[in-house]
C-alpha cells in the first residue's frame, strides 16, 4: 500500500525540527508539502537533499507495484483492471470494478440479437448507470472473424476466445485501434508474448494449477512482456476460493511478481457447475468478492446481472466515505401548494430510493433532505443527527411554510418516536408517520392524498 | 532480470480459533481460519443455513414467500411440519408479534406455538422476538423458560439485555447478541454479557444486516474486521457470526415487485437470487449461519456450501 503524506513526513528534518528543516531546497515552502506532493508521486524522491536510506527504501518498498493494471477495448474508452492494494475493502477502497464479461459464441443463432441486448443493457442504481463491461467472444465457427469485427466496431470491450493463433492474428491486423483481450488456448507463453509485443494486446495466461501460472509467468516476464491476465483451468469448487485468494495475497502480501497480475475466472472451468442461471449468479457473486478481476459468465439473464451489478456497487464503494446527496429541497414532479412533504436524511441510497417510489406513485411531492453526513435514517436517528431540530430546522430553511399551505409533515415510520420533538420545535406542523420501508412509500402516498383530497 | 519463481502458498495460521457453539445437535464455528479456506483451519466448520418461520404473516409479505409455502404459512406448526422434509439443518422461529394491544394474550399465544413446535422436531432451535425492545424484554425471558431443550435466543441489545440474558442463562439456552453494524459496540455488548455471568461460548454474534443493494457492504465489512480481529486472538470478538439475510433481502424491491424497469428480469430469479447472493457474500465475508426465508434460495446456498466444503 502507499504511503501517506504524514507517513512520509514523519521521516524528513521538517518532522524532526533538525536544522535542515524546511530548506526549500526541493522547491516547495516546507518538508508537509513535499511529503504530500511525494506521496501522490508528483515529484521525484531525490528532489530531497535530506532524504535517508531509511525512507527511501521504504518509500520504494511501498511503491512498488502489487498488481498490474491491465486494460482493454477502445482507446477512449476502455476497461480497467487490477491494480488493487488490499486485500479487505474496510482497508482502502477497491481500484477498478470487477468486470463482469458475458460469453457470446461466433456460431449463435442469435448472434446479432444477443449482441444487442447486452450493448444496450444499462441500468440506473443510486444515481450510477450500471453495464455490462465486456463481451466474451468464442470462436465456434467461421463466422468468428465477421463477428469480432462488428463487435469491435460497437466499441464494447471484447476478449477473443480461440484455439487458432492464425484466425486470431488476423482479426488483430484489421482492428487496429481496438484492443481485445487475447485468450489463445493451448499456445505457449513465448507464442502469446509475440502477439502482445507485436498488436499491443492484453493476453491471457492460463494453467491448471498455480504453480504453472508462476512458471508461466516467468516465461513472459523473460520474453520482456506484463500485460498479462492470469486463468486458472479445470477448478474444483472446493478448491477455487483458496486459490484465487493465494494468487491475490501473494500478489499483495507478499508482492510475488510472478502472481501480481489480474485475474479472469470463467464459469464453465469451474467443475460440478450447472447451466443454471442462479447457480451461475451464485458463483459469479462469490468470485467477485473473492478475487476475480474479470468473470466471464455462460449466459446473459436480465435478472443475474442486475443482482451481480448490485452487489458490485456495493462492494467497490468507498467504506470510508458513504455517498450523500446535497441537503436541499428537492420538488419530484410538478408540484404546487398540495403537495405532500416528506422528510428524510441525505444517504444517497435513501434518497433516490425514496425518489424512485415516489416517482412509481404519481403523486408530485416535496422531499426535504436533511444534511445527516450521509446516514440512513436509523443510523442518523441513532446519532442525533436526524432529530427534531434538524428537521424543524430544514423545513423552516427550506421555505416550505410559503410552498405549502397545508403545513403536514409526513416523516419516515421508523422516527415515529420523533413526531412530538418535532410538533414542538414546528408548533404549526402536524406530523405524519409515513411507511417504515420504500417499497410501501407508494401505498401509503396513494392513500394520504386520498385522504387529503376527501379532506379539502 | 532476475525473477524469484518459487511459489510457496501463502498460508495463514491463526492461533486463536473461533469459539464453537453448541446448537444442540449441532455445532457453529470452531474454525482457526477464514471461511473457504480449508488447507488453513484445523478443524473445518461448515457454514450452516437456518429456515425462518414467522408466526404473523404481515400483509405485505413477499408473493413468492405465500406461494411456496401456500395455507401452511399462516400456521406456524404447519409450516414446521412442512419444513421437516426439506433437509434444513436448523430452524428460526421468529415470533413476531404484530397486535401490540395486549401482550401478554400474544406472548401466552407464543408459549403454546413452541411447546407444539417442541413436540414436532428435534432440528435446532433459533427462537426470535420481534426486534422491537420491550416486547422482547417481556417475550425472549418467557420463551427461554418454555423451552425445555437447549435452544438459540435473541437477539438482544444493550438497551435490553439485562431483562433478558439472565433468565436465558439460568435456562441453559444460547443467546444471539445484535449491535448496530460497528466493531467496537459489538465488543463492548459481548463484554457486559460475560460479565452478567453469560458464557462467551454460548454467545453469537447478531451485528446486523443489510439486504443486497440496501447496505450489505456495511455488515461486509464489519463481518470481515470481526473475523480479523477474533482469528488474531480477540476473545471478544471470537464468537460465531449469524446474519438475518432472509429478513432484509425479502423487503426490498427487488424481491417483490413487478412493477420496476424491465432490465431487472424475471421477478422470481431475481428475488431468489437476491436472497442467494445475500447470503453467499455474507457466508464469504465470514458469516456462519446465515437465516433464509424461500426454500428454493435455501437449496442453491446449501448446495454451494456442500460443493464449497466438498
Amino acid at each position: 500500500m502507499k504511503l501517506t503524506g504524514l507517513q512520509i513526513f514523519k521521516y524528513l528534518p521538517g518532522s524532526k525540527k533538525e536544522p535542515q528543516a524546511n530548506c526549500k531546497k526541493c522547491g516547495f515552502p516546507t518538508c508537509m508539502a513535499f511529503a504530500m506532493k511525494l506521496a501522490k508521486n508528483e515529484v521525484p524522491i531525490e528532489k530531497c537533499e535530506h532524504i535517508t536510506d531509511e525512507l527511501k527504501s521504504i518509500f520504494e518498498e511501498a511503491s512498488q507495484i502489487q498488481q498490474a493494471e491491465i486494460q482493454f477495448g477502445c482507446a477512449e474508452d476502455p476497461v480497467k483492471i487490477g491494480n488493487e492494494t488490499v486485500m479487505f475493502r474496510h482497508d482502502k477502497k477497491f481500484v477498478n470494478p470487477t468486470c463482469i464479461a458475458v460469453k457470446l459464441e461466433s456460431s449463435d443463432e442469435n448472434f446479432d440479437e444477443k449482441l444487442n441486448k447486452i450493448l444496450n443493457y444499462s441500468v440506473e442504481r443510486v444515481g450510477e448507470d450500471l453495464k455490462i463491461s465486456t463481451l466474451a467472444l468464442f470462436d465456434t465457427d467461421k463466422t468468428f472473424e465477421e463477428k469480432a469485427k462488428k463487435v469491435a466496431k460497437s466499441k464494447l470491450p471484447m476478449i477473443l476466445v480461440s484455439e487458432n493463433i492464425e484466425k486470431t492474428t488476423k482479426i488483430l491486423d484489421e482492428i487496429k485501434d481496438f484492443k481485445p483481450l487475447i485468450y489463445i488456448e493451448n499456445s505457449s507463453p513465448e507464442e502469446l508474448a509475440e502477439i502482445e509485443k507485436k498488436y499491443n494486446v492484453p493476453v491471457v495466461s492460463s494453467g491448471s494449477s498455480i504453480e504453472e501460472l508462476v512458471n508461466n509467468s516467468a516465461k513472459f516476464i523473460e520474453n520482456k512482456t506484463q500485460n498479462i491476465v492470469l486463468n486458472l483451468k479445470n477448478q474444483s469448487q472446493k478448491s477455487l476460493i483458496e486459490n484465487l485468494t493465494y494468487i491475490r495475497r501473494s500478489a499483495i502480501e507478499n508482492k510475488f511478481k510472478p502472481l501480481g497480475f489480474p485475474v479472469i475466472q470463467f464459469t464453465k472451468d469451474i467443475a460440478d457447475l450447472s447451466q443454471d442461471p442462479i447457480e451461475q449468479g451464485i458463483w459469479t457473486s462469490v468470485l467477485l468478492c473473492k478475487y476475480a478481476n474479470i468473470i466471464v459468465l455462460e449466459h446473459f439473464d436480465e435478472a443475474i446481472i442486475y443482482s451481480l451489478l448490485t452487489l458490485r456497487q456495493n462492494i467497490y464503494t468507498d467504506p470510508e466515505k458513504p455517498l450523500q446527496i446535497e441537503a436541499k429541497l428537492y420538488p419530484i414532479g410538478e408540484t404546487d401548494e398540495n403537495s405532500p412533504v416528506i422528510v428524510t436524511t441525505n444517504f444517497a441510497l435513501t434518497y433516490f430510493t425514496v425518489v424512485g417510489e415516489i416517482e412509481a406513485s404519481n403523486i408530485p411531492s416535496y422531499l426535504a433532505i436533511t444534511p445527516s453526513d450521509g446516514m440512513s435514517v436509523l443510523t442518523a436517528w441513532s446519532a442525533d443527527k436526524f432529530n427534531g431540530e434538524i428537521i424543524a430546522k430544514t423545513i423552516k430553511t427550506y421555505g416550505l411554510e410559503e410552498l405549502v399551505k397545508h403545513k403536514k409533515l409526513i416523516i419516515p415510520g421508523y422516527v415515529s418516536s420523533l413526531k412530538e420533538e418535532i410538533e414542538d420545535e414546528l408548533p404549526d406542523w402536524e406530523v405524519i408517520i409515513g411507511a417504515n420501508e420504500a417499497v410501501d412509500i407508494v401505498d401509503f402516498l396513494r392513500s394520504y392524498q386520498k385522504q387529503q383530497l376527501l379532506n379539502l | 532480470m532476475f525473477i524469484m519463481n518459487t511459489y510457496t502458498p501463502p498460508k495463514k495460521e491463526y492461533k486463536t480459533a473461533i469459539r464453537e457453539v453448541d446448537l444442540n445437535g449441532l455445532t457453529a464455528g470452531g474454525e482457526n481460519s477464514l471461511n473457504f479456506l480449508h488447507s488453513e483451519t484445523q478443524k473445518v466448520s461448515k457454514p450452516l443455513i437456518a429456515c425462518e418461520i414467522l408466526t404473523n404473516i404481515p400483509s405485505n409479505h413477499p408473493q413468492l414467500l405465500k406461494d411456496f409455502w401456500g395455507e401452511n404459512i399462516y400456521n406456524p406448526i404447519e409450516c414446521v411440519k412442512s419444513a421437516l422434509n426439506k433437509n434444513f439443518s436448523a430452524l428460526v422461529i421468529r415470533f413476531n408479534i404484530e397486535n401490540c394491544e395486549d401482550i401478554d394474550a400474544e406472548i401466552e399465544k407464543s408459549k403454546e406455538q413452541l411447546k407444539e413446535i417442541l413436540k414436532i422436531t428435534d432440528l435446532p432451535l433459533f427462537l426470535i422476538g420481534t426486534f422491537r425492545r420491550e416486547v422482547d424484554a417481556k417475550l425472549l425471558p418467557e420463551l427461554a423458560k418454555t423451552a425445555d431443550r437447549k435452544c438459540t435466543i435473541g437477539a438482544v441489545e444493550e438497551e435490553n439485555f439485562r431483562q433478558i440474558a439472565p433468565i436465558v442463562k439460568d435456562c441453559g439456552h444460547n443467546i444471539i447478541a445484535r449491535t448496530p453494524i460497528d466493531i467496537n459496540l459489538t465488543k463492548q455488548f459481548n463484554i457486559l454479557l460475560t460479565e452478567l455471568g453469560f458464557n462467551a461460548d454460548r454467545i453469537i454474534i447478531d451485528p446486523n444486516t443489510g439486504g443486497l443493494g440496501y447496505g450489505l457492504d456495511y455488515a461486509y465489512s464489519i463481518i470481515e474486521r470481526i473475523k480479523q480481529a477474533a482469528l488474531q486472538g480477540d476473545t471478544m470478538l471470537n464468537m460465531p457470526v449469524i446474519t438475518f439475510v432472509g429478513e432484509e433481502a425479502w423487503k426490498t424491491k427487488e424481491a417483490k415487485s413487478n412493477n420496476v424497469p424491465v432490465e431487472w428480469g424475471n421477478l422470481t430469479t431475481r428475488a431468489i437470487s437476491w436472497e442467494s447472493i445475500t447470503a453467499t457474500s455474507m457466508l464469504v465475508s465470514g458469516a456462519n449461519i446465515v437465516v433464509m426465508r424461500h426454500p428454493e434460495a435455501i437449496k442453491y446456498v446449501q448446495d454451494f456450501i456442500d460443493k464449497t466444503y466438498g
